[in-house]
């Protein structure tokens, strides 16, 4: 810790933390093919972040509200318009982040803020969330430890899992709020428009390298974790925002493994 | 105490009527095949036994009981429509996700005649084996009656007869009713065939099922059917019906 400027401590801390816990989630939004709703998630949620700061209000909880309630409508008209929710989802996020905007400029929240919202800044990053990281965190870890099997056996068929015993409902819901909270978190790290592609390359990595259940969390977790501190010192030492960084040092992870695999294949 | 009972079973969504007095009954152990056309209501017939949608007239009864308590008593296995899904990892890992003990999933692969691919990667199997494995891990909560909806998509032909074969094996498990479109090749396998276009058009012994009338009237025109020969039982010779 002695190598690390004292204020960075609790941002470092709250970005790894975050990092974590949404990659373990990351794992079955590539499962469940969920990365429209990763999308959905930070749209939804940005217009409740700059309204919980406009009012004073705690922006984590409206973020996760705003943005919960945004890919839940979404996800039931996935459901009931059977591939014709395209059109909808198409005007809908946008909306939802035009309605951020001018949250903002109702706010006069700035332009800097504005910016390390969109963008992601972990100089933002303040002792509030650092409660918040641990109690997201924890909440993950007791999910996805209590309830992993269901998950697993949902993500592979809703209806079959139904008649295993499975109780969907529940597990969609929980995971649907897990699967948001986190995204929320993150969002201060890597900003709304770029979260949505943290929570989908780690499960993508984990699924491209694993072959077992615990592989699957082990390769996603260390992937988060590499790119995460790859991302971090080349935005501190460069002064480059820290959301564009670490996505890009994602991407380069995911295209090297790929041309890997492709190079390990022609061989055999 | 029949294993399936549907009576005068309606169903309405949208002011389309998609199932209407729909009646049968399946006897426990019974291999039934439920046949039609496209749209012919057959995968809404097995959602509505799932409890998946709720009828707008008529009773089922499984075993006795209400679709949601057989549901919640585990004595359904329910395969949906392109249930198959890419996951990479090992057959015996998904088994192990309903905390199967060795000699169940020992007794499910023997049935299903995989005990070769427990240690493959699921997403490297062929069509006809994800189905053998999905099929093996529903009856390691040993259903009464399993619901197979086209259990035999990407199964070519000569897979087919013996992923049929397979199935007939298991009438001693359970009781299985299965929607397909094969109504030549099943009927060869199936104790009864249920011949479904939105109304139940015939019900009962598979070789009524191959009347070229009732085929006709069935799906609105007329139909070829390559079936096999009843006296070359697995030879693989295929006779033209119509």
């Amino acid at each position: 810790m002695s190598y690390i400027p004292e204020f960075l401590v609790i941002p470092l801390l709250v970005a790894f933390i975050s990092a974590i816990s949404l990659s373990i989630v990351s794992v079955f939004v590539v499962l469940n093919r969920w990365g429209f709703l990763a999308v959905g998630v930070s749209h939804g949620a940005f217009f409740g972040v700059t309204c919980g700061v406009l009012l004073n209000f705690s922006p984590f909880l409206l973020g996760v509200l705003s943005g919960f309630l945004l890919v839940l409508s979404v996800s039931i008209m996935k459901r009931e318009l059977k591939g014709e929710e395209d059109v909808i989802i198409g005007f809908l996020f946008p909306l939802f982040m035009a309605l951020g905007i001018i949250v903002f400029s109702i706010g006069k929240i700035g332009y800097i803020d504005a910016f390390s919202y969109l963008f992601g800044s972990i100089f933002l990053i303040d002792e509030s969330f650092l409660l918040w990281s641990i109690v997201v965190f924890l909440i993950t870890i007791l999910f996805v430890a209590v309830k992993w099997r269901e998950i697993f056996l949902w993500v592979m068929n809703e209806e079959m899992a139904t008649s295993l015993g499975v109780n969907s409902s529940l597990i969609y819901l929980s995971l649907l709020l897990v699967t948001t909270m986190n995204t929320v978190l993150a969002m201060k790290t890597l900003g709304a428009i770029l979260v949505s592609a943290f929570a989908v390359m780690p499960g993508l990595f984990a699924v491209m390298v694993s072959r077992s259940i615990y592989g699957l969390f082990l390769s996603s977790i260390i992937y988060a974790f590499i790119t995460f501190s790859v991302g971090i010192l080349v935005a501190f030492y460069l002064d480059l925002p820290t959301g564009p960084v670490i996505t890009v040092a994602g991407f380069l992870v995911l295209l090297l493994f790929s041309l890997g695999i492709k190079f390990k294949d022609r061989r055999m | 105490m029949d294993a399936l009972n549907v009576k005068s079973l309606t169903v309405v969504i949208g002011g389309r009527v998609l199932l209407e007095e729909v009646s049968f009954s399946v006897k426990p152990g019974e291999f039934w095949a439920i046949v039609g056309p496209n749209g012919a209501g057959k995968t809404t017939l097995l959602r509505v036994i799932m409890g998946f949608i709720k009828p707008t007239k008529g009773e089922i009864t499984i075993f006795g009981k209400k679709p949601k308590d057989a549901i919640s008593e585990g004595i359904i296995g329910y395969l949906p429509q392109n249930a198959v899904f890419n996951i990479s990892i090992k057959v015996l890992d998904i088994f192990r996700l309903l905390k199967a003990d060795d000699k169940n999933i020992s007794r499910v692969s023997l049935l299903m005649g995989i005990e070769d691919k427990l240690e493959r990667s699921f997403s490297s199997l062929s069509g006809g084996e994800k189905q053998r494995v999905l099929i093996a891990l529903l009856l390691l909560k040993k259903p009464k009656l399993l619901l197979l909806d086209e259990p035999n998509t990407g199964i070519d032909v000569v897979g087919q007869d013996n992923f049929y074969n397979t199935l007939k094996g298991l009438k001693e498990e359970c009781t299985i009713l299965m929607v397909t479109h094969d109504v030549g090749v099943v009927s060869s396998f199936v104790d009864k065939i249920a011949c479904l276009n939105r109304k139940l058009k015939y019900s009962g012994d598979p070789r009524g099922a191959l009347d070229c009338k009732l085929l006709e009237e069935l799906y609105g025109e007329k139909v070829n059917l390559f079936v096999h020969h009843p006296e070359c039982e697995g030879c693989h010779i295929y006779r033209n019906f119509s």
